[in-house]
Formats: C-alpha cells, structure tokens, sequence
C-alpha cells in the first residue's frame, strides 16, 4: 500500500479575524487526571471508548470485547525543574501559578473558560486553551504577563511542543464538551496552528475526526491523528507546512486509529488501527512519505514502548501474543512470546527498568493480572479481587497500583468489593497483593518522586488518600474541601490539591514534613489594583 | 443620668433677659461628652451654640467664627480638639436679612475646626455625613468617615459620595479625600503609614502621606455578591516583618488575610462565626471568639501565607465568649451578650494554658490594668429576675490574674464608670455610681474597704486626660466637671459655664464671599 501525500503551506489568520461569539459547553474531564505525574511515559497515547469501534469500520478482526480502555494518569511528562506549576480554573478564566518552592501563589486573568493548562519544558511559558473564547493566552512564567490569540471555533483540545514554540489545537469527537461555535458551518478536521513565539495563528484541514496530536523531540514536527489520515506539520522553516498522509484503505469508514508511536527524530510513526491485524508504518524520510504495512499479531489492542525507547511492544489480543519490534529499524522481524492460552490480556504497562511488565484487560472483565519477567520470558498469573481499569507502576518498580472499577465482572456478590470501586496494591517481588475498598472513584493520581508514596483522589471525596508503597499501609488526610486536580511539584516531596472553592483554594502536603498546608482565596488576587 | 433644660427653666432664664424675642431653643445646656486636651477641658454647649475650654484660670469661649460645634474629638496627645462644626448661611443677599430666622433661603455648611489652646488654627470643610474619626499611629492624621454603626441621622447636602474619607493633617488642616466604596466600616493604620479601610466587599488601603488609594483588594469577585466586613485587625509577624490584614466578615466563618507586603489574600475557616478578634503583639498571635460556639481561636501570624492544622488552634471552653480583650501575652475572654454566661477566661498565648474565673453575674464591661495584674469586671443584674441579693444587683468582680482568685463586690447602683489606675505598688479602680456623690477608690488587692471621695454632685463619667489625671462630668445643669489626681484624690471642680453667652442672639455669621476670602 503506497499513498501519495499532498503538500501545502499554510496561511496566518489575523489575531483578530476569528474573534466569534462563545458558547457555554462542558469541561473535558477523563476519568483519570491527566496532569499527575510520577508514572514514565511508555504508553503510545490514545485509547478510544470500546464503543467507538463496534461500527462498520474497515477491520480485520473483532473478539467482541471492543478496545482496551487505558486513562492518561498513568503516562504524564515527568516535571524536570523546580520553578513554577501552573492550573487551569475555568470557573473563574484564570490560571494559578505556583512557585517551588516557596509555594507562593499568583493568578493572571486570561480566555473565557481555560479548559487546561501546558507547559513548556523549561517552565518559562505556560499556554492555556479558552475554550469559551476561542482563543490560547500565552504567559510569561516569570512575568505572569499574558498575550491572546484567537483560534478557530468549535476547537476542544489543545497540545504544545515541549519547547513552547507552537501548539496545536483540534476538535477531538470523543473528549467530552464540544467547542464553542456560533453555529453555521461546522468543521470536525479544520486545525489551529498557533506560534506562540510571534502570537500568530494559521489554520489547516487534518484527517476526519483527529483525536491526538504527538510532537517530535526538537518540537519541528507535529503528527495529527485521524482514522484516515496522518498529518504531519513541518515547522522548520518557520510557518507550519502541512501533508496528510493517507493511513487506511478505506478512506469513507477507515479503522480507528487507536495508538500513533511517532519516533521522537520524527523519521516514522507506526499506527495501531482498531481490529486491523497489521501496523501502519509511515515513513516521513522518504519525500513521498511512504506508507507500508508490518506484520503483528491478531487483533492488536495495546502498543508500548519500552522506557529506554528501543523497543514497541504490542499486545494482539486475539492471538494471544507479544510483538516486540526493534525501534532502530520497525521492518525487522519482531520476536513473538505467547501470553497464556486461557487467559485474556489485551493491555501492558513496562516498569520503569523494564525489567517486568503486567498484562491486564480493562474489556475482559475478568479478575487477573499477569506478570511478564523479561529476562526470563516467564508469564506468571496472579489473581486480584476485581477486574481492572487500570494498572499502573510505581516509579521505582517496585509496586503494581491496580484499580478496580464498580463493574464486578466474574466477582461473586458475596465479595466485600462487589459493587464498590477497589484498589490493590501489588508488590512485584513476592506478589503480595492488598486491596482497598473505595468510597468513590479514582479522579487524580499522583507520585512523589522518590517514588515512596503515591496520592490519588476520589469524586467528591474531601481527602487526600495517602499510598505508601513501602509498607502497603494507606492513610488519608482530610481537605478543606472537595479535590478538582491533584499533582506533585517538581523535585519535591510534595502534592498539590486544588480544590472547589469559589476564590480558589490549593493545598499543599510534603510527605517528610506530613503537614497539610492550604491557600485559599488567591482568585482574588487577580483582582487587586495597586 | 443628665437631665434636659426643662421648658419652666428656659423660661425662668429668658424672663432674667430683656429681650421681647421669644426663645424657641430647647435640649441641654453643655453636652457631657466633653474633650480632654492639654491646655484644659472643651465643652459644647448646644443651647448657645458656643465652644468653651475651661481650665483653671477660667472659661475661655473658642470663636468659631459663627460655626456651630456638633462633636468634639480630642487627638490622641491631647494637644488638639477637633470639632465638628456647621455654619449658617443665607444664599439671599438683601444686606437688611441679620439673623438665622430672618431667612427663608437658608443652606448650612459642615466645617472640621482644629483647636488648639482656645483658638481654631485651622478650619476644613468636610462633608456633613463623616460621623466617625480615627487617628493615625502617630495622632497626626485624622481620618472622618460615614460609620452607619455609628447611628444618629445622616446628614447629606445636595449630593453625597457616603464612600468618602477625608484625610486630614491636623497641625496644618491641609486635607485630602478617598472614595473606598460603600459603607465604611472600620480603619486600621499599618506601621507603614497606610490607612486601610473596610468597606462593604472591599479594603482600600491609603498613603498618608500623599492621601492616594495604593490598593483596591476586593472580597469577592462576583459584584452582586456583598460581603460586609465584621471586623478588622492588624496582625505583625516580627519573623518575616510582614503586616497581615486580618478580617472577619458577617455571616461567615472565614478569615480573610492580606498581606499587606505582597497583597496576596488567603483566607481560613475559623469553624464558627467570630464575633470578636484580639491581636497580641508579644506572641504574634490573635484569638478569634464566637458568640455561637464554647471555643477561642488561636492564629498565628507567623503561618499566615499557608494555613496548615497548626496555624489555627482551637481552644476549647466551657461557655461561648463574644470578646476577647487583649493583654501582653493573654487573653481575657468573656461575653457581655448572653444573660446566662458567668464565665471569664484567661488565656495565656505563650502556653494556652486556659484560666476559667466564674464571675457573680453576666458582664457588662471589662478591664485590665496597664501591668496586666488585675481585670475588672462591670456585672449586671440575671436576666433570670432572681430573688438572690447579689443576682439582683450590679457590682464588680476583680480577678487577680496572678493568683487566679477573684472577689465579686455587690454596688449600690449601677456603676456608670470605671477607670483603673495604677502607682508604683498598687492597683486601684475608680469608679462611679449612678445617683451616689461618692467616688470609690478600690484597692484591688484588697477591694473591702475602698477609700471614698466625696463629689460635689452625682456624677455622669469619668475617662482619663492625656496628663493622667480624669476628668469627671457631673449631673449639673448649669455645668459641673471635676478634674482628679488618681495620686492624691484631689478633686478640682469648675461649675457654671453652661450659660456662657446663653442668651446672646446669634447673626448670620458669614457669607459665602467672606468664606472665600477666608479660603484665599
């Protein structure tokens, strides 16, 4: 399968020409945070509903069971220097910045309704996407002094470059709340290009319903994601060239392009597609941006890489096997390992020393784990009290954190966790397992970096629940209120909550001084006029 | 209790006059809210429309210029007497119109005079409406504002900015204003010569020096919303040199914090509705109280930027306190609202160390002397209408706060003031009783046998002079104060000003023009 791309530059829009009328709609919130940090980045990105692919698409292969479900808690950019976080309030068209670590707040008013937040590596540039404004407000982390810039309408979702030098922002069908349009003609694929340096906007036309966008290492290069088409952004010659490189046979009802792997030099990216039992590898060093298929298993649900970076790993579902490619070079011949027959795992997460990996399936809805020890190739198979919504690691490796929806799968109505969201905590060792009744769900997760305690918050809980992954024993401290986002500030001990309060309110708590600190009220500081 | 100038008496006094003018003025002779200032005691006496000092050579009359004194405020060195004055004037100008009554296009003028040594030494024009003044830390500016706590009607001519405060320099009169929003309620003066206002959701903080607005910090962020402050204090912190504004507000539990250096705002929940707040500056430590809950709240300033489970500390007591009065170190918590509540706590801030006194009755009022030996408390009759003697009675109850004893003392009547005072060895209370001609001298180490000073008529206050002597007012219709050496007892008396130019005839007393001239 060879695809011709096409190939054009694109035009900046002036700041002011998209200046439309808003419309309220809902924040985007997935059921896991996806700012926490403390877990490496080994998955490859999106995971669609398993819904999304019960359709007529153009697949090869359905169990029945539809997509692995994998949040995006488990997988955030580790935070590298100690200056400034920054959150979103979207109640109040502000956004907080924390310094570390003197913890000293500030706010700075920016677009109507900032849905979230990104930062730029070196934490001199925070952008926020407005979703009530159209519009991303550029702030200098140091000055708090901010620069907006109109966007096109009906855009919900926003990704920046590490080096804060271009975002790109999309229209994702799946993410929750639409955005804001004056009603009209409505484009599902039309993009936002948006250099931040010089506060300039373009506009293009992605594949049909794009649902990610992934950057290269030096921030030259931008892949959108859609089921039909690839479009790489070419930002090195100062204004954004866009192609779009056909990815499916079946351009009208193309498979979902579930996972996009873009090699971090920008020379490839290799596509999982929904129930296609190929990968898609497109190579952007040919001038042609040449497109060929590579073998994998049976219905391929899961595609990680490894966190050293040289391998991929893909789980085929269906045929109940590992793929493990090369990364120096995808088209050699992957080696095979077998998951055991009567077992179904279609998800795996690498520890950090990949040493050990663990297989689960979030759509089988039975109760097991499975653990994979790489320098033996052994699979040992480990029961747990519920089936599984999502596992993560614990940055040292040391400790599996598995959570347990409210769904009970095959768990007898008898079971203390029947009905009830779980957690357990595995250690990967001896396998000793303890698991945690839970008054709510799972919204925010997080790890200090020591890697010794883990944080995570439930819906409409006023606590902070404690993890210590060294002795298993879990505590909780009370906040002031109910918790909107959790994190950990960089080269710390210490998470932040930040909480529902109609002024603001953040607390603060260090796991070496075990003291809860909150600030309340910083909203109005915004407001103040000196 | 004073008593009005009865019609017979007024007119029994215009018959000794020779004039056919019939004399419609009613009300006192000499307001007893008199101003205690270096150079002698200034009285208003509404009746003839006169300011007088009185002193030991005499009573000297303050010429206004034809101002008409209101209010007087002494500054707090007592080298100044400020008076709220109006003037008359008529805006028709037939030169044959020479009194008040011949007018019919009559407009009065508000003017601040500032007094000094009987003479007005400089005179401000302010609004009608300011009802209430505050002095700078170092007593050289005067702040007038609209206080609606303060009560009495509110005087607007034409229109009126209710938001304004106006600055004035007291040595020069030169005076400048600030619009601080609706309902000024209370002003605070930091250590870096900034007055800080209190409005209805907002605080607005102003330079003394230039009388310009440096800060605007709203209280909420939702302009429908009105978030009345409660109370307002200053808090140090000697650590970090850092000023936090501390402000309750009605209905609510939360603290409001602002940091005047860095003016970012953080705001705790004092679990409760505070009724109260103490500020100590030996402990950088304040104490909230709550009419509606048996707990004080300790906060320390030093933990103010971030509240952590230590930076507000519950104390728990028996019975709600509504006040919390303020020594070097403690606390002295009581409730002077409920009826039912005997309990007086000491609470010591270095220790938390809780002290409870259960005083004979429900309290009215209460002091502590300048060395922090003893407090005193004014207690009222049960509201329960007990037959018990001492439950019937008003009385006072000393609390030795070194031993933690206290005596209750059953008065004869209702105490209407009490001072303390203190020499070199001991501790005494001064204090008054409703319709007694005796001043009590209670030694409060031993309260039994308090010495007496006889009075040479019931008295109506007493309150300290910037010379530590007191000045009291008595139930004397023509005028009566004395003054009282807390050292020797002695009691100097001056009597009989009140019909100081009583029956002298008032003209108009200037004309907008010759306000002009004066003005340039």
């Amino acid at each position: 399968m060879n695809r011709i791309p096409s190939t054009f530059p694109l035009f900046p829009i002036g700041l002011s020409a998209l200046m439309m009328a808003c419309s309220d709609y809902g924040y985007n919130s997935k059921s896991m945070d996806e700012s926490a940090e403390g877990y490496y980045g080994g998955d490859t990105g999106y995971y669609s509903e398993p819904e999304d692919n019960m359709g007529e698409s153009d697949s090869d292969f359905d169990d029945g069971l539809g997509s692995e479900t994998e949040s995006d808690f488990m997988s955030l950019r580790p935070a590298t220097t100690n200056a400034y976080v920054f959150v979103a309030n979207p109640d109040r068209n502000t956004v907080t910045r924390i310094s570390v670590p003197s913890l000293a707040v500030l706010t700075a008013e920016v677009g109507v309704e900032p849905g979230f937040v990104e930062t730029s590596a070196d934490y001199s540039r925070a952008v926020t996407f407005n979703k009530g404004s159209n519009s991303v407000s550029i702030i200098d982390a140091d000055s708090l002094d901010v620069s907006e810039v109109d966007i096109r309408t009906n855009l919900n979702q926003m990704k920046m470059s590490a080096q804060g030098s271009w975002a790109v922002c999309y229209h994702d069908v799946g993410a929750e709340g639409g955005g804001a349009s004056s009603g009209g003609a409505i484009s599902f694929n039309a993009i936002s290009i948006v250099d931040l340096e010089n506060q300039e906007h373009f506009e293009a036309m992605a594949g049909s319903y794009p649902h990610d966008v992934q950057f290269t290492e030096d921030g030259l290069m931008a892949v959108v994601i859609s089921d039909d088409y690839l479009s790489a952004i070419d930002f090195s010659s100062g204004e954004p060239v866009l192609r779009r490189i056909a990815i499916a046979d079946d351009l009208v009802n193309p498979p979902r392009a579930e996972e996009v792997l873009l090699d971090p030099q920008g020379r490839y990216a290799i596509v999982r597609q929904y129930g296609v039992n190929e990968l898609v590898l497109v190579d952007f060093e040919s001038e042609t941006a040449s497109v060929s298929m590579i073998d994998v298993g049976e219905n391929p649900t899961d595609m990680d890489v490894s966190p050293d970076g040289t391998e991929a790993i893909v789980v085929a579902r269906g045929s109940k096997e590992l793929w493990v490619y090369d990364l120096s070079d995808p088209t050699l011949a992957p080696s095979v390992l077998p998951l055991p027959e009567e077992e179904v795992f279609g998800s795996l997460i690498l520890s950090p020393d990949s040493s050990q990996g663990l297989l689960y399936s979030t759509a089988s809805a039975e109760s097991t784990m499975g653990v994979w020890t790489r320098d033996a190739d052994d699979i040992v198979v480990r029961g747990l009290v519920k089936p599984v919504s999502n596992i993560g690691v614990s940055p040292t490796g040391e400790t599996a954190v598995v959570f347990h929806p409210r769904e009970n799968g095959d768990v007898e109505s008898t079971s203390q966790f029947y009905n009830h969201f779980a957690l357990s905590l595995v250690d990967l060792s001896d396998y000793f397992t303890s698991a945690y009744q839970l008054a709510a769900e799972p919204e925010s997760f997080a790890s200090t970096p020591d890697g010794n305690i883990g944080f995570y918050t439930m819906k409409d809980q006023p606590f902070l629940e404690l993890l210590d992954y060294r002795t298993f024993v879990p505590s909780e401290i009370r906040l002031p209120s109910n918790p909107v986002h959790l994190g950990t500030l960089p080269e710390t001990n210490t998470a932040f909550v930040s909480q529902e309060h109609g002024l603001g309110r953040i607390s603060f708590f260090n796991t070496d001084e075990a003291e809860l600190q909150t600030i309340t009220g910083f909203e109005l500081n915004a407001a103040i006029e000196q | 209790m004073r008593k009005s100038l009865s019609i017979l008496t007024a007119l029994t006094l215009l018959s000794a006059c020779d004039t056919l003018q019939y004399d419609s003025r009613s009300g006192d002779l000499w307001d007893t809210n008199v101003a205690s200032a270096n150079d002698g005691i200034y009285i208003n006496l509404p009746f003839a429309d006169e300011l007088i000092r009185v002193n030991e050579s005499g009573i000297s009359v303050v010429d206004l210029t034809g101002a008409i004194p209101n209010r007087l405020v002494e500054s707090p060195d007592g080298s100044q007497v400020l008076v709220f004055a109006n003037w008359e004037e008529c805006k028709d100008d037939d030169s044959d119109i020479v009194y008040p009554e011949d007018c019919d296009d009559l407009v009065s003028n508000s003017v601040l005079s500032i007094v000094s040594d009987a003479t007005v030494t400089s005179e401000v024009e302010i609004p009608s409406h300011l009802n209430t003044v505050s002095f700078s830390n170092d007593g050289a500016i005067a702040v007038a504002y609209l206080d609606y706590d303060a009560g009495g009607d509110i005087q607007v001519d034409g229109f009126a900015d209710l938001g304004e405060v106006a600055f004035i320099r007291v040595s020069n009169g030169s005076k400048g204003s600030a619009s601080v929003g609706f309902s000024p309620k209370q002003v605070l003066f930091s250590p870096d010569n900034q007055a800080v206002v209190m409005s209805q959701s907002q605080v607005v903080a102003v330079d003394l020096d230039t009388f310009e607005k440096t800060l605007e910090a709203p209280l909420t962020l939702d302009a429908d919303q009105a978030i009345n402050p409660s109370n307002a204090e200053l808090a140090y912190d000697p650590e970090s040199g850092v000023t936090n504004l501390l402000l309750t507000v009605e209905g609510s539990s939360d603290i409001y914090m602002l940091n005047l250096e860095s003016k970012y705002w953080n705001i705790g929940d004092l679990g409760a509705i505070a009724t109260d707040i103490g500020v100590d500056d030996v402990t950088a430590q304040s104490v909230f109280v709550f009419s509606g809950s048996s707990k004080a709240v300790v906060l320390d300033h030093g933990e103010l930027a971030t509240l952590n489970a230590s930076s507000l500390q519950d104390i728990d007591l028996e019975e709600p306190s509504n006040k919390a009065l303020m020594g070097a170190g403690f606390a002295m918590l009581y409730n002077d609202a409920s009826g039912a509540v005997h309990d007086v706590y000491k609470l010591d801030l270095a220790t938390r160390e809780l002290t409870e006194y259960v005083v004979s009755n429900p309290v009215s009022e209460l002091m502590i002397t300048d060395s922090g030996s003893y407090a005193v408390a004014v207690v009222r009759p049960e509201n329960s209408g007990s037959s018990d003697y001492q439950d019937s009675r008003y009385g006072l109850s000393i609390l030795d706060l070194s031993s933690d004893e206290s005596i209750s003392l059953v008065a004869q009547s209702e105490p209407i003031g009490v001072a303390l005072v203190e020499d070199e060895s001991n501790s005494y209370a001064l204090a008054l009783l409703s319709g007694s001609d005796t001043l009590l001298q209670v030694n409060l180490a031993s309260p039994n046998s308090p010495a007496e000073v006889d009075l040479p008529a019931p008295p109506v206050s007493i309150a300290g002079m910037p010379n530590g002597n007191f000045v009291i007012t008595h139930n004397q219709s023509l005028g009566m104060v004395s003054i009282l050496d807390p050292a020797t007892l002695e009691l100097q008396t001056m009597s009989n000003f009140a019909v100081t130019n009583l029956f002298e005839q008032k003209e108009l007393p200037r004309t907008e023009s010759e306000q002009n001239e004066e003005a340039e």
